[in-house]
């Protein structure tokens, strides 16, 4: 859990490369900012080539075979760009609150690098049919997976190179997710 | 029921009831007479390649599996133990030697034939000597590898039903060298609206400008749709309900522009200019009542109940095809720059599609919008060949013709 780190005037001190709490903070920073629809300041969040991931099968190749979401930076950025320009699907946009708990580091090979695990459950909701005609609409739906994030660090900062979401029914048919998870 | 009074037809309009995207009875009454008595496709054939391999799937309401028999042959059995009627194999796919009832250990063959029934010695000598297996579909049929099957022994021919569709889907497969494909894992869709909106739609060439706005306002700025395209090409409608949307291929990406004129350069060379141009151009076609062929995708739809439906699309590999050229397929899929592509559930496109189906669903509430029109273009359909009618690229003639049938086959 703690590697060595050499700060200045060569003196070897024993420091975490990323706790538990401050990854935590990272996590509830992006999850506030989808929750609150800074989706703009969200895209800042990842690495340049950082992968945002639902796999309907995280064994296979997502060049390969098909995902629920498998977007590079491109793909986010026209994502984002469609839910601001009358994405019907979106039109209203949903609202989302993210629960995270069960945090965990792990360190991996690279020292910049590490991986957070944790679990996350999606509350959506698409407001504007007072009149529950539309089934679907109006009505709370949860979404529940296990995340798996691969954190770089760049500076200061700590940036997403891979965001995967596990859902727990990533096998079934499902309904629109036209949201960020 | 009387079906007659659902499907109003006159010299300048076509009206559908509203009861057949609401109503529980006619739903089922469909399921009989379209999917279950009609041919209903069940699987493609590479989801089965070898001996013993299996894929469960449906039949309008009736469950099935599809399997590959010691012989090698493919076989469509209804899923459901001939004992006491426990579903027998519960795995979407996989491979066995048997399949063995969880309920009382009864057994079946690879092909659905009888193996083993438990206990005999507890039954009188002769019974259940008329249990020859799992009940066999009346009749299969293999069109390049699409498995279609039919519980009506006395369903009518194939090529009757096809009609003269069937240049248009060789057109499709012929894409590939060898003339067949293979399906990728699917993406899975749901949605709350009834089957025949998203049947509807694959050829409606209207809808795109107004429900796909911000899908090609997207793809503009980021420089991978080319407006000055235009809307251009045809509409086509066939007597066994099925339909074709027709467009020039405008949105191919300039990074995989030249993999693509190399790709209908080997297509030419190998069927002729003519033929090579023709298959080439991008269709939407739709082969009733439940096969979309995409672009490069196979489209299944499969209904739950009268409002609910789930839409699987699995992305094809040309076989034979340089592995190139499919690669450039499958980032065009998995990256969406086509605008009929992408994740039917997170993609730019389907997405907005889906809430459409269950806005529209929304409206019927109550039966007193009892009309849906679908005229647009009626006054000028045209017939070059028998069973076959084609209209300008947004007009509602596949959607009539798909109406026609159904009013046919629901009688
Ligand atoms: S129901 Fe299958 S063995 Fe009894
Ligand atoms: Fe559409």
């Amino acid at each position: 859990m703690f590697i060595s780190k050499v700060v200045e005037g060569n003196v070897m001190s024993i420091l975490p490369l990323l706790s538990r709490h401050e990854a935590e903070e990272f996590l509830f920073k992006e999850a506030r900012l989808i929750d609150e629809d800074k989706l703009e300041e969200w895209l800042t969040l990842f690495t340049e080539d950082g992968i945002y991931w639902l796999p309907y099968d995280d064994t296979t190749d997502p060049h390969e075979e098909t995902s629920i979401i498998y977007d590079d930076s491109r793909q986010r950025e026209k994502r984002i760009y469609q839910l601001r320009h009358k994405h019907l699907a979106q039109d209203p946009p949903s609202r989302t609150i993210h629960f995270i708990s069960n945090v965990e580091v792990e360190e991996t090979e690279t020292p910049t690098e590490v991986i957070v695990l944790c679990n996350s459950m999606v509350t959506e909701m698409r407001p504007g049919d007072h009149q529950y005609l539309q089934h679907g609409l109006s009505k709370p739906r949860t979404l529940s997976g296990r995340c798996k994030y691969r954190l770089h660090q760049e500076g200061d900062d700590w940036k997403i190179a891979i965001k995967q979401v596990d859902l727990i029914d990533r096998d079934l048919p499902l309904e629109n997710i036209t949201f960020i998870i | 029921m009387n079906t007659e009074a659902l499907i109003k037809e006159t010299e300048d309009d076509f009206r559908v009831h509203s009861r057949i995207y609401t109503d529980p009875e006619i739903f089922n009454l469909e399921m009989q007479k379209l999917f279950e008595e009609g041919w209903c496709y069940v699987a493609h054939e590479s989801e089965v390649p070898n001996v013993g391999d299996f894929r469960t799937s449906a039949v309008g309401r009736i469950p099935v599996i599809v399997s590959r028999g010691d012989d090698g042959k493919v076989y469509v059995n209804v899923n459901a133990c001939r004992h006491r009627g426990t579903v027998v194999c519960r795995e979407e796919r996989g491979n066995t030697r048997f399949f063995v009832c969880p309920y009382h250990g009864w057994s079946y063959k690879r092909d659905g034939t009888i193996n083993n029934i438990t206990d005999r010695d507890n039954f009188p000598d002769d019974w259940g000597k008329d249990i020859k297996g799992l009940i066999a579909a009346d009749h299969i049929t293999n069109y390049r590898g699409m498995i279609f099957a039919s519980f009506n022994p006395d369903v009518e021919s194939f090529d009757t039903h096809m009609g003269p569709l069937k240049k248009y889907v060789d057109f499709w497969f012929d894409h590939a060298v060898e003339g067949h494909v293979r399906v990728l894992k699917p993406w899975r869709a749901l949605y709350q609206g009834n089957w025949k909106f998203q049947l509807e739609n694959s050829t409606d060439g209207w809808h795109a400008r107004y429900v796909h706005v911000s899908a090609l306002k997207t793809l503009t700025e980021f420089g991978e749709y080319n407006s000055n395209v235009g809307w251009a090409g045809c509409t086509r409608g066939f007597a066994g309900g099925h339909g074709i949307l027709e467009r020039p291929r405008g949105d191919i990406p300039p990074e995989l522009k030249s993999t693509f004129d190399m790709f209908q350069q080997e297509l030419k060379s190998k069927y002729g200019d003519e033929y090579g141009e023709d298959m080439f151009v991008r269709r939407h076609i739709t082969i009733f009542p439940n096969i979309q062929l995409m672009e490069f995708k196979l489209r299944i739809i499969q209904p739950v109940a009268v409002d609910q439906t789930i839409v699987y699309e699995f992305p094809v590999e040309l076989v034979g095809t340089s592995s190139e050229v499919n690669e450039s397929i499958r980032t065009r899929l998995f990256k969406e720059v086509s605008i009929s592509s992408g994740s039917p559930v997170s993609g730019m496109v389907n997405a907005d599609d889906v809430e459409i189906y269950a806005r529209t669903q929304a409206g019927l509430s109550g039966g007193h919008m009892a009309w849906l029109r679908f005229g647009r273009g009626i006054h000028r359909e045209k017939s070059e060949r028998e069973n076959e009618w084609s209209g300008q690229d947004m007009d509602e003639l596949p959607q009539r013709c798909l109406y026609r049938k159904w009013l046919k086959a629901m009688s």
